[in-house]
């Protein structure tokens, strides 16, 4: 069985972080994969321009849900532009591994979703 | 018998490479006879059709028509004229969908299954918004479409029930002659997507009493780029061409245009000629297989695909029981395994299955679920096929625990 399904991405897709809806948000994202169907919500509250909380809701294959997990963890305490200038390859830092193909989009959907926030 | 399967596989060799190839209600693959049949027309008599003055043209034109009758016979129309060759069952369907729109008045309703695939569903939402029809949605009941309500919905003011042969999902078979025969009593026209059902069980237009039926070629063995439109004659007549173009009229100066007679008049354009000679090749080659075989060797799946299922409990398939008469079409879900994680998975083995919404949103809507993966059989998948796909979601499923 292929090696980008590890134990601990399993984890973050049975136990996800930052699951559910902000009490005090200032910005609600949509993002969707329209070819696999992962359809999630970014919650964010930002005040002074810094990113003070981060959610997610919604539903999405392991490795959406382990990407949303762990993008929610990191943009927490990031200020607005930082958070606009993340990478691809950041992301695949925080997982600890690359991914190719559709795959991608699963992966990088919380990421790209966050970063609509000033449009 | 069990045999002959194999014989059969030596037309696909792709599938020599390991491949359990289970993807064919998206597209099945393509025999031997039917690309040499098309490379012979290509080396030998590449040329346009219906206009050249010359042997070539000739001869690609006799051999376009002649596919024409072939098809009527194997769809049991009873004119080959009914016959028009498009693109695809998606095309079908909207030149349908774009030429009934001369026949129906506001305030009428239209009847749309929630099962219907996106090509049978979104022409028709844009032609009822255009003439202002009322949509009515058939919903499911214990899984499967609900033919009761779809019958009982039918009133004096329907103009349209579309209908899909079989589920693309739900691998579901209905009952289009009964539906045809209740919308003629109030007036409206039965038009049936047979896109999933061509390949699977046999088809008589005629005998179902429908007004039109549509299909693709490359769910049936044939190339991708054609596919079928069939119209009964006498509403033929009725309808103004949605396409314009060469090749579909009789006489046009600055003024006036005279069209074609039919069939030409809904062919403008040059056709997918290498590909309507395929097909009817792929269409040869099921009846020389014959319909006794196909669906004997397709139910033993179906069979087989059962007794596999009742041995795992985790594994959901979708459209009923058993007991429901079915193609070998099974999506299912396992729960808390995301079906693209699935697919994902079992592509690394080698095998091809497809997940999501099947491009049929409305059931996985209705169910509540994301998506499901579907595994579809064709006359070339065998039991072997079924045990690797079963071991296969063993270890998914073992793997997500």
């Amino acid at each position: 069985m292929d090696d980008i399904y590890r134990e601990y991405i399993l984890d973050l897709y049975r136990s996800p972080l930052n699951k559910g809806v902000l009490e005090h948000y200032t910005h609600k994202l949509h993002g969707h994969n329209a070819n696999c169907g992962d359809d999630i919500w970014i919650y964010l509250e930002i005040t002074d321009n810094q990113v003070r909380e981060v959610s997610f809701e919604g539903v999405g294959c392991a490795l959406c849900i382990a990407g949303a997990s762990l993008t929610t963890e990191k943009l927490k305490g990031l200020t607005v532009d930082k958070l606009l200038k993340i990478t691809i390859e950041e992301l695949y830092q925080w997982l600890g591994l690359e991914m190719e193909g559709t795959r991608v989009k699963c992966v990088s959907l919380a990421l790209r979703t966050a970063q609509e926030v000033l449009k | 018998m069990e045999d002959k399967v194999f014989t059969i596989r030596e037309q696909f060799p792709i599938l020599g490479q390991d491949l359990v190839y289970l993807d064919s209600g998206a597209s099945s693959l393509t025999p031997e006879v039917v690309l040499e049949a098309m490379n012979i027309y290509y080396r030998s008599y590449r040329a346009n059709i219906h206009r050249g003055i010359y042997h070539l043209s000739e001869l690609a034109t006799v051999e376009y028509e002649g596919a024409r009758v072939k098809v009527a016979e194997f769809i049991g129309a009873n004119r080959a004229e009914e016959i028009i060759f498009t693109r695809g069952a998606t095309d079908g369907l909207n030149m349908l969908a774009e030429m009934l729109g001369s026949r129906v008045s506001t305030g009428q309703n239209i009847i749309i299954p929630v099962t219907e695939h996106h090509s049978n569903m979104l022409s028709w939402r844009e032609l009822a918004r255009k003439c202002n029809l009322e949509i009515k949605y058939i919903y499911l009941k214990d899984g499967i479409l609900d033919e009761q309500a779809l019958l009982d919905a039918i009133d004096d003011n329907t103009s349209i029930v579309v209908i899909g042969h079989i589920s693309n999902v739900l691998g579901t078979i209905h009952n289009i002659k009964q539906v045809a025969q209740k919308a003629h009593t109030k007036g409206a026209l039965c038009i049936v997507d047979g896109a999933q059902a061509v390949s699977h069980i046999p088809i008589s237009v005629s005998n179902f009493g429908v007004d039109a039926y549509v299909f693709s070629g490359h769910k049936l063995y044939a190339p991708t780029g054609v596919g079928v439109l069939w119209v009964k004659y006498n509403l033929l007549e009725q309808l103004t061409p949605s396409r314009n173009g060469g090749d579909m009229v009789d006489y046009v100066n600055l003024e006036n245009i005279e069209y074609a007679p039919i069939p030409q008049r809904f062919e403008a354009g040059t056709p997918p000629i290498a590909e309507v000679i395929g097909l009817a090749r792929a269409i040869n080659w099921l009846q020389e297989i014959g319909w006794n075989y196909v669906q004997f060797h397709e139910q033993d799946l179906v069979q087989y695909i059962w007794e596999q299922v009742s041995l795992r409990p985790w594994l959901q398939v979708l459209g009923g029981g058993r007991e429901q008469l079915r193609i070998a079409c099974f999506a299912f879900i396992i729960d808390n395994i995301h079906t693209h994680d699935v697919a994902y998975l079992l592509a690394k083995e080698n095998i091809c299955v497809r997940a999501g919404q099947h491009c049929a949103s409305g059931i996985a809507q209705v169910l509540g679920i994301s998506g499901s993966t579907r595994a579809t059989f064709g006359i070339y998948n065998t039991r072997q096929d079924i045990d690797r796909l079963m071991q296969a979601l063993d270890k998914i499923y073992a793997k997500f625990q």
